[in-house]
């Protein structure tokens, strides 16, 4: 920052804050025993008293290929609600995962995020991505301290654009316990794996 | 009350009981530990040779005797303690704590809803109270119909019936381009009046009398956050943006809890609130007690005109 | 949010810049104005390496802190928050920045009941290049109803002469007018600020 202007100017054009880190425990759950897990859930997490939070969000993974020799590719997410038309959008950038500490239980990688007006699918074409792959979660999302469990059926797209004729891809449902938080919080790690305790035998949650 | 007879005798057994159960339990836990340390530490007896071995053996019998008698006291005590039947005092809710996970009987979200509510209410009725001792709601006109009653029934203006309303408002929009007046929805009696693309005049209307009016911009909303929870709705934005994804809940929520009504802020725009102060002026110049639909006619003349005026 | 209108001034004939603005500054406290702190407008381009030609110019409004414009050479626009400023860093490989070409053009906020004024040197790196004034009228969020009003307030704050031209891409613009046209406007500035030669004085 050149800035010499007083007052909170500084602030205009800092990029980001912290470095930001998401920590991942994921697993799947059949169809039949999912709603098993939604009470157990229901059971352990703080957000219950207003009934269930429920989401249906739209995904397009976007990706670009940096040139070169070797097979480098950057991919950014872009995400917005269905149930809420009028939501912006959020672009997402998530890192590689950081494989420094093996004896880590969870996954932990570099976390961006933006929210963004509904221009970003043209803008992120227009600077040279291309759509890599889509899909539509559904579910239910949980709320733990810091913690955020979603438990989503993906679906897959028939036609291009068509929200109307969804393809599930699986029988199942994925399970996804993650901690947004600045980088060298371990003991989030621990925190997470005590929670993903409590959902066995229903489910067992691992790093990806 | 003979439930009641029978249970308290229950109880009183169930706690003679229980108290018996605990030196019970004393006695077994000195006996198991004398058994323990005999064994630990061999016992003193004077006399040598193969007595000794002999000794030892029937103390040992007689020590795991006592801790089985103890053990068998305490078994029959434990038995013999009656259950009482079902928890009575609690009715059906003294089940819950059985109830399984599956059990989908939405009984508990239920209950803590109702207190909720009820918690709710009686704060608004406190509320409500101050504000009714406050001020008085009666009208001047009122006591005229009530005491008075030789007296002919003044044509208040109260009397039109709220459908002729809509209909001077539905007329009003098709004899004028650009004015669009509509009832807003969180209460019957606020309409919002946009003109052009510039300004919005909201009217509380009582029938046909203007009870307040305000008039904002176009892009200010009518609807305010609403003090108590727009904290938590800040809180859960916040924990939303720390958790990131999941758009569509976090808003959700915050749609559907923050906004209530806002009749009395002020425009944040100087020339609309000097808008309002003319307009509150037409209001004034323009009310005839008589003819209420000749009043809220001509003030919507006047407000058209100052719009085309000032922008 | 209002309909704003942004305009180069050429710096008097010998003045300095600093004094010209100062003259401007002064001229909007005597009409009553009063001073509401500072203001900044920045502008980085982030070019894709390799020969490509694509660019993208990342914009900051201190008006609107928390926002990141985004336009690139084709016109595709993004508004997002600032965090798009970080995962832009990410892509260092394929669109880079130079510090030394941010423009940015800085000032003073003076607000006049509904209109906000203000005055900015736009510098390249360190070198400075011009006087860019921007005034806003916040009630109004369509163009067409509220720009004579600007007119006539801009031509009694910067002399009868002046004739502000609504932006060419604003003209027909029957929408509301958003954050980003202010952004658009500069963002043209700022490339004739580029192109053109670096002033003498």
């Amino acid at each position: 920052m050149s800035s010499s202007l007083p007052g909170n100017l500084g602030s205009v054009s800092t990029t980001g804050g912290p470095n930001l880190q998401e920590y991942v425990l994921q697993g799947t759950i059949l169809d039949q025993s999912a709603e098993a897990l939604v009470h157990r859930l229901r059971a352990l997490c703080d957000n219950v008293d207003q009934g269930l939070e429920t989401f249906r969000d739209h995904e397009m993974v976007f990706a670009l290929h940096t040139g070169g020799q070797t097979n480098n590719q950057v991919m950014l997410r872009a995400r917005r609600s269905l149930d809420q038309a009028d939501s912006p959008w959020q672009l997402r950038y998530l890192g590689q995962t950081d494989l420094s500490d093996k004896s880590r239980a969870v996954t932990v990688r570099s976390y961006l995020d933006a929210l963004t007006s509904d221009t970003l699918p043209a803008f992120l074409n227009d600077i040279g991505f291309r759509l890599d792959h889509e899909f539509v979660a559904k579910g239910h999302m949980f709320r733990k301290g810091k913690m955020k469990v979603l438990v989503s059926k993906l679906f897959k797209f028939q036609k291009p654009n068509d929200l109307q004729n969804l393809e599930a891809m699986t029988s199942s449902r994925l399970v996804e316990l993650s901690v947004v938080a600045p980088s060298g919080s371990e003991n989030i790690a621990d925190d997470m794996k005590v929670f993903a305790e409590q959902l066995k035998p229903l489910v067992s949650m691992d790093k990806v | 009350m003979m439930q009641n007879e029978e249970m308290a005798s229950v109880t009183k057994e169930n706690v003679m009981l229980i108290t018996s159960s605990i030196s019970a339990i004393q006695r077994l836990r000195t006996g198991v530990a004398k058994t323990f340390s005999h064994l630990n530490q061999g016992i003193t007896t004077s006399k040598d040779g193969e007595d000794n071995k002999k000794v030892f053996l029937t103390r040992f019998q007689q020590d795991l005797v006592h801790v089985k008698n103890s053990f068998d006291e305490l078994d029959s005590m434990v038995g013999s303690l009656q259950l009482l039947k079902d928890a009575a005092t609690m009715g059906t809710l003294g089940l819950i704590n059985l109830d399984p996970v599956l059990d989908k009987t939405p009984i508990y979200p239920q209950v803590l809803q109702t207190y909720k509510w009820s918690g709710k209410l009686r704060e608004h009725a406190q509320t409500a109270e101050t504000i009714l001792n406050r001020q008085c709601p009666k009208r001047v006109y009122g006591h005229i119909g009530i005491f008075s009653k030789k007296r002919k029934v003044q044509p208040s203006s109260h009397a039109y019936n709220p459908v002729h309303v809509d209909k001077f408002f539905d007329t009003w929009q098709k004899s004028y381009s650009g004015v669009e007046v509509k009832r807003v929805q969180q209460s019957p009696n606020v309409f919002q009046v946009t003109l052009g693309r510039t300004m919005q005049v909201i009217l509380v209307l009582q029938s046909f009398i203007i009870e307040r009016m305000i008039v904002r911009a176009h892009h200010e909303t009518i609807l305010q956050e609403d003090g108590s929870v727009s904290m938590a709705c800040k809180a859960v934005v916040v924990t939303c943006i720390c958790l990131s994804v999941c758009l569509s809940v976090c808003l959700s929520v915050c749609l559907s809890v923050c906004l209530s009504l806002d009749l009395w802020t002020q425009s944040k725009y100087a020339v609309f609130r000097k808008i309002t102060d003319h307009a509150t002026s037409a209001m004034l110049n323009f009310h005839f007690t008589t003819m209420p639909e000749l009043s809220v006619k001509s003030f919507m003349a006047s407000t058209m005109i100052l719009s085309s005026v000032l922008l | 949010m209002g309909v704003t209108c942004v305009t180069q001034w050429p710096v008097a004939e010998g003045k300095s810049m600093q004094q010209t603005v100062d003259f401007l500054t002064k001229k909007a406290e005597f009409m009553g104005a009063t001073k509401t702190g500072t203001f900044a407008v920045d502008c980085d381009t982030f070019h894709a390496s390799a020969g490509n030609p694509k660019f993208i110019n990342v914009l900051h409004n201190s008006e609107y802190p928390k926002t990141t414009f985004s336009i690139t050479d084709s016109n595709s626009t993004l508004v997002s928050d600032t965090g798009f400023d970080a995962i832009l860093q990410k892509l260092k490989g394929i669109y880079s920045t130079k510090m030394s070409s941010r423009i940015e053009s800085k000032g003073k906020r003076y607000q006049l009941a509904d209109f906000i004024v203000k005055v900015g040197i736009v510098s390249i790196g360190s070198s400075n290049r011009g006087i860019l004034v921007e005034v806003e009228y916040t009630p109004c969020v369509i163009l067409q109803d509220c720009w004579p009003l600007l007119t006539e307030f801009m031509q009694g704050f910067l002399g009868n002469g002046f004739v502000p031209k609504p932006p060419s891409n604003l003209v027909n613009k029957v929408d509301v007018y958003q954050p980003l046209d202010t952004i658009n406007q500069y963002l043209e500035h700022f490339n004739q600020f580029r192109k053109a030669q670096v002033p003498t004085r």
